[in-house]
């Protein structure tokens, strides 16, 4: 095997590497959501991604977060803008939801809820 | 005003439209008629070679998002074309032939060359079109029967649902100008065209020199009837003419069924009729608001390997409604006949230096063309022949 050869399969290789399948080397193409849950007496039940008829929904963190949890590390397709819905409430009450139009850029997201009287707070780390 | 154009490009990337999953979904059935217009086109002339290769290049993941009915998801609409014909003769102005069409399409979540991440909400597609032809010049008669495929590699969870299909088929026949193409799927029919492609075209007639007259100007019509399945089945009919020279050309295409409706306007620029080099300014109705409101106005550049283009009709029609923005696609498109080369469907070859010497030494010698080598029969040209310059030495150093 001559030297030629191994350059030219060399450029091969590269030029095949450059024709723009690299850019998810740089970009993030799915999310990690972490939530931890905040609050002193609050529980989520889960977070879910609502579609636009507000019916239907695909669900992101199916479990549930007691106060001063964490939830498990869960890795979705979700990169974009979506209304995301969290479902809470506190115990021996009514479920109440916390739907917000959030902007995932992708990567590792680590979602911390607080709660302002009934409202969530939520924050981005 | 120097920070303008950064502004304007950012402005159309940040303000691209997303391409939506019914768009997606409804791509298989264009892409089949597509690749049997551009077949329909290439078959004119039924004989010689074509080749077509290229891809959109779409850099940015929030170029063309995916509309679905949870959001916006970041990402990339992709298509992959090739198309590949050539014949050869069994006798004197007879040919057979094969061809192969191919298009990779859909959108994934990552851009890639070979291997998508077939991600929750991504679609990936390939439409194969293949045929044999055979033609007869000098009966002005070509036919070609094949079949097509469609085969899905993934479908995300937010589209219709779709299976691979083995049973699509196809045929074609040409008489003189009339061209007739049927397009089947199962025992069901997908779509029939009629065409009149009454232009003058030289290339087709063995003619380097270019013809001038009337016959240039008579149109080429398309009379397309679709079946809607569960809709409407519709009609819609394309005139194109050429306006100068076989260098302007209008192009207008009208629905007359379900509903009697403009579609599209085109005005085409070719700077040579061999159309290896084009500018095309489009617009078109998108059926979504009423009035004016509802026209999509854009244009495209064609330089023979690259195509730019901006809200243009064929890449609205063809690249899932693309719109607002910029698009790129790498490209080849060259059909080759009798050492000619033009573009798909051009009128004229491009002018190449060995055609203006063969025209121009027809009239001297009319039973040898003037590439062909001496033979013992006639005389024994004068040849001269410069293997390179000598320089002699004269005297000084």
């Amino acid at each position: 095997m001559n030297r030629r050869y191994l350059a030219f399969l060399l450029l091969a290789v590269l030029s095949l590497g450059l024709t723009g399948c690299l850019s998810h080397w740089f970009i993030e193409t799915e999310s990690r959501l972490q939530v931890e849950n905040a609050t002193e007496d609050i529980t989520l039940y889960g977070v879910d991604v609502l579609a636009e008829d507000s019916v239907n929904y695909e669900k992101w963190i199916d479990e549930t977060i007691l106060p001063g949890e964490r939830s498990h590390v869960a890795e979705a397709d979700w990169v974009g803008e979506f209304r995301v819905r969290i479902r809470y409430g506190r115990e021996g009450e009514d479920t109440l939801k916390s739907i917000r139009a959030l902007d995932i850029d992708g990567g590792s997201l680590f979602l911390r809820i607080t709660a302002q009287d009934d409202t969530l707070v939520y924050t981005f780390k | 005003m120097k920070c303008l154009g950064p502004v304007l490009l950012g402005s159309s990337l940040a303000f691209a439209d997303g391409v939506g999953v019914d768009a997606l979904s409804r791509d298989g059935n264009l892409t089949r008629n597509r690749q049997l217009m551009e077949i329909s086109d290439v078959m004119l002339g039924g004989r010689g070679g074509y080749m077509n290769l290229g891809f959109y290049y779409t850099p940015s993941p929030e170029q063309l998002p995916l509309k679905s009915p949870f959001g916006e998801h970041e990402g990339f609409a992709f298509r992959q074309h090739f198309g590949g014909f050539g014949a050869g003769s069994f006798a004197p102005g007879k040919y057979v032939g094969g061809l192969l069409w191919l298009d990779r399409a859909g959108w994934d979540g990552e851009d890639f060359l070979f291997f998508p991440k077939y991600n929750d909400f991504s679609v990936q597609r390939t439409i194969i079109t293949w045929g044999l032809t055979y033609t007869d010049e000098k009966n002005h008669f070509a036919a070609a029967l094949g079949m097509q495929h469609q085969n899905l590699e993934h479908v995300g969870h937010v589209y219709e649902h779709e299976r691979d299909s083995l049973l699509g088929s196809w045929a074609y026949l040409r008489y003189g100008k009339a061209s007739l193409i049927g397009n089947f799927n199962g025992a069901d029919w997908s779509s029939v065209h009629l065409s009149l492609d009454l232009e003058h075209r030289s290339v087709y007639e063995d003619k380097m020199v270019r013809y001038e007259g009337w016959m240039d100007y008579l149109p080429n019509i398309d009379i397309g009837y679709y079946n809607g399945g569960d809709e409407d089945n519709s009609l819609r009919v394309i005139w194109n003419q050429n306006l100068y020279r076989q260098n302007l050309y209008g192009e207008i295409a009208y629905d007359f069924l379900p509903e009697v409706e403009f579609r599209s306007a085109a005005l085409k620029y070719y700077p040579h009729p061999s159309r290896m080099i084009g500018f095309e300014a489009t617009c078109l109705r998108r059926g979504v608001r009423s009035g004016a409101k509802d026209l999509l106005w854009g244009g495209a550049i064609d330089l023979l390997f690259v195509r730019l283009a901006y809200n243009a009709a064929y890449d609205y029609e063809n690249f899932f409604g693309a719109k607002g923005t910029f698009l790129v696609e790498f490209k080849v498109d060259l059909a080759s006949l009798d050492g000619m080369i033009f573009g798909r469907g051009a009128p004229q070859a491009s002018p190449m230096e060995n055609s203006v010497i063969k025209e121009k030494n027809k009239d001297k010698a009319p039973e040898s063309s003037g590439l062909s080598l001496p033979s013992a029969s006639s005389p024994e040209p004068k040849v001269i022949e410069a293997r390179g310059i000598r320089y002699e030495n004269k005297g000084g150093k």
